[in-house]
């Protein structure tokens, strides 16, 4: 017995590197080995998909990108799937930016979706691009764009472009939705521009905002909320069953929840590891 | 003395001016909280990029210059700001060729050379390049709707963009008015499709033209025309009223129709003058040299960049090449690298000490496994079991006989063993409990009653401090 509890300890007590080494198995391995599985539909991912499935035809849309390449993995997926399915149900998209590289993060949406598609720049879709000022910015927004910004990202005169014609401020759109991992993002569009001037607010985050995200949900003053890569996973699992001719290949986020299952299990098996050791260890000591 | 006080008026002032912003409905003090002072943020928030740029540079410099400890990460640091400000301010990249006198004879061989650099459809660009070369389309806007062909403005009609706007709008009104020329001919009697600013207007324009006969329709604005007088005067007339073509500075709606139609149109010319483009897009100057000599005399080849500021965005600018190759992966890098950390903190330092640590260690796992497709197989039975073994625990600390607990234990797992059995293990049955179940309950209940206290705490702490700022109290703003 003895030395089967030895044997946890010494289990318990191993170097960190075998635990980072198991962790890059454990993530790389189910993103080789491709595992198509479903997941199941969370009320939140169903509400954002039900609230952009139900808009009036040619409903305007303002996408605000509040994320980078640290987070892209988790967010850019939800990114990919909302500006498709807007398209598809023929709605336009203004987009913004409050964190300078969501430019990037924009740009390469539109130019992934738009061709396929056959989106115009300025008739579908407009993309204004970065202006520093956190909510100053979302205030400028609610209020007159055209004040703001006097040029798109594309060095557009505003004025010029068909699609902005009939926007002046906020209340010109439909649905605002705040793609966000971290400040400015959500709560700050919740808070200056959408609760404000009631109009319908959905958001995609990381998985450790959603808890910052959650209390507006519940008040329904945010319809629902694309939670991590989980719940850019299931919005690529709606969208698919929606419209049966998208590839579900390219589904980013269905193709990484493999390896975020496995890496999870890794994770709790370890604490459970740890634990027995601590168990065993404090046993001893008595 | 000034130093304190006009600052510490400026924010007791302004504090007071954006909160009765709020209360007050006045059109002036609206403006202000709503557009002027958020215009007068973004300034500030320049100059503050500014002085922290600066500030960045001056203790990064000093670093090195003194030899701190560390001092090389600081060499990177001022090397990868210069670098971006080079990209940035100094170095556009984005580089593209423009083709322009194209003789016809040259397309073919013209189009087999770019769609060879480009990687495109050979016929596609022999089609592209015969398009740009009919000459500036005119745009859709300017084309008299009822005209669908497409109008092209032939490359010598485009000496410089003045003319040619002058030109395209002639071309259109003639088109025009041989139009309605044509629908008055052939009617007896002809509905004027024009909507007239009043009733007056509407019957004024019919008697100067239809002096025997006027029906002007119940919404007053619409009339009806016979025996007109000068029919190709009242074709021109209608021409005017109908577009905003010929329209005058008094007419501000129509004039700035037409302002704006003018600047779109410059623009497709200026795009038109400048040649053909090719879709590729290069890096350094040189490297689009390579096509250029390719392209010899089939036209004549210009090499030009995209706009400042534009550029960043641009793939093939030097900045998109650093973002894309530098900061990307960088960034990616570093938050990867969390899931290395949390992974050996968690089998390190995640214990179960208390009662407090074993609540957050168990919601933990429930949430981690919860989330992700392997934790949605985990049915109501594997909880059920699992509540079994919690429940031994929580008897652990009243009973102390080991017989006892074990043995209620063991009643437990073979009575829920039993109910599996005869039901099939059903996962239906004990959905309620299953594990995606519970993790919804986390979310929605406990996690959300937590996050509603954290965020109501701090907004009372917003409001406090705010309060003291705006009555001149806190002053930490100022130093003290």
């Amino acid at each position: 017995m003895n030395k089967f509890l030895d044997l946890f300890i010494k289990l318990g007590s191993v170097d960190r590197r075998i635990i980072f080494v198991l962790i890059a198995v454990s993530v790389t391995v189910p993103l080789i080995v491709s595992v198509d599985k479903d997941v199941r539909i969370t009320a939140n991912s169903q509400a954002v998909f039900d609230t952009v499935q139900e808009l009036p035809v040619n409903s305007k849309v303002l996408i605000s990108f509040e994320y980078g390449p640290s987070t892209k993995p988790e967010i850019h997926p939800m990114s990919l799937g909302l500006v498709e399915h807007i398209f598809r149900n023929g709605h336009k998209i203004c987009a913004t930016a409050l964190w300078p590289d969501g430019n990037f993060m924009s740009t390469e949406t539109f130019n992934t979706i738009a061709p396929k598609l056959n989106k115009k720049y300025g008739i579908d879709y407009v993309n204004l691009g970065y202006k520093p000022g956190a909510e100053a910015v979302i205030k400028g927004i609610a209020s007159d764009i055209a004040t703001l910004y006097t040029k798109d990202l594309k060095d557009n005169v505003l004025g010029a472009i068909p699609m902005m014609k009939d926007i002046k401020n906020i209340n010109d759109f439909d649905l605002v939705i705040s793609l966000s991992a971290g400040f400015p993002g959500t709560m700050e569009w919740v808070q200056f521009a959408c609760d404000p001037n009631d109009i319908p607010m959905c958001s995609g985050c990381t998985s450790v905002q959603v808890t910052e995200v959650l209390p507006y949900i519940e008040n329904g003053q945010v319809n629902g909320v694309l939670a991590g890569m989980p719940g850019a996973a299931e919005y690529e699992q709606l969208i698919r069953e929606e419209f049966t001719d998208m590839d579900r290949s390219s589904a980013m986020a269905l193709k990484g929840m493999p390896a975020q299952s496995i890496a999870h299990i890794v994770i709790v098996l370890a604490i459970a590891l740890g634990n027995i050791t601590y168990f065993i260890q404090k046993n001893r000591k008595k | 003395m000034l130093k304190r006080k006009i600052p510490l008026f400026i924010v007791i002032f302004v504090g007071f001016l954006t909160l009765i912003g709020h209360f007050v409905t006045n059109a002036s003090i609206q403006n202000f909280v709503d557009n002027d002072s958020t215009q007068w943020f973004d300034i500030i928030a320049a100059f503050a990029v500014f002085l922290g740029s600066l500030n960045l540079m001056k203790l990064q410099i000093d670093k090195v210059v003194k030899k701190k400890k560390n001092w090389q990460y600081s060499v990177i640091a001022i090397f990868g700001f210069a670098f971006a400000i080079f990209a940035g301010f100094f170095y556009r990249g984005t580089n593209f060729i423009t083709v322009s006198n194209i003789k016809s004879e040259n397309i073919e061989m013209l189009a087999n050379v770019i769609a060879d650099e480009t990687d495109n459809n050979a016929d596609l660009v022999r089609k592209n390049i015969e398009y740009y070369n009919l000459g500036f389309a005119i745009p859709y806007e300017f084309q008299f709707e009822l005209i669908d062909r497409k109008q092209f403005l032939n490359t010598s009609q485009i000496e410089n963009k003045e003319d040619a706007f002058d030109f395209m709008l002639k071309k259109i009104q003639e088109d025009q008015i041989n139009y309605y020329l044509n629908e008055i001919n052939n009617n007896s009697e002809y509905f004027v499709p024009i909507k007239f600013l009043n009733y007056e207007n509407a019957k004024d324009f019919a008697k100067e033209y239809s002096p025997y006969y006027i029906q002007v329709e119940p919404d007053g604005y619409k009339v009806r025309l016979d025996n007109v007088k000068d029919i190709s005067r009242l074709a021109q007339d209608i021409s005017n009223y109908k577009t905003f073509y010929f329209a005058d500075t008094s007419d501000d709606k129509k004039y700035r129709k037409l302002k704006k139609f003018k600047y779109n149109m410059f623009k497709g010319v200026d795009k038109y003058l400048q040649g053909f483009p090719i879709s590729n897009i290069y890096m350094t100057v040189s490297s689009a040299n390579g096509l250029v000599s390719k392209i010899g005399d089939k036209g004549d080849c210009k090499i030009l960049s995209k706009t400042w500021g534009s550029h960043i965005q641009t793939e093939g600018s030097l900045f998109y090449w650093m973002f894309q190759n530098i900061f990307t992966p960088l960034s990616a890098t570093m938050f990867a690298l969390l899931a290395f950390f949390v992974a050996s903190a968690s089998y390190r330092a995640f214990r179960i000490r208390n009662f407090e640590a074993t609540l957050l260690l168990g919601s933990g796992v429930l949430l981690m496994l919860g989330r992700v497709p392997a934790g949605q197989v985990i049915s109501g039975w594997v909880m059920l079991y699992i509540l079994m073994l919690i429940i031994g625990v929580i008897i652990s600390t009243f009973i102390n006989s080991k017989k006892i607990i074990f043995t209620i234990v063991t009643l437990g797992l073979v009575l829920i063993t039993i109910s599996g059995l005869l039901t099939g293990f059903n996962p239906e049955i004990l959905a309620y409990i299953s594990l995606p179940v519970i993790q919804d309950w986390i979310f929605a209940v406990p996690t959300t009653a937590g996050a509603r206290a954290v965020m109501i705490g701090i907004a009372l702490g917003i409001i406090g401090t705010s309060f003291r700022i705006i009555v001149g109290l806190e002053k930490s703003f100022l130093g003290e």
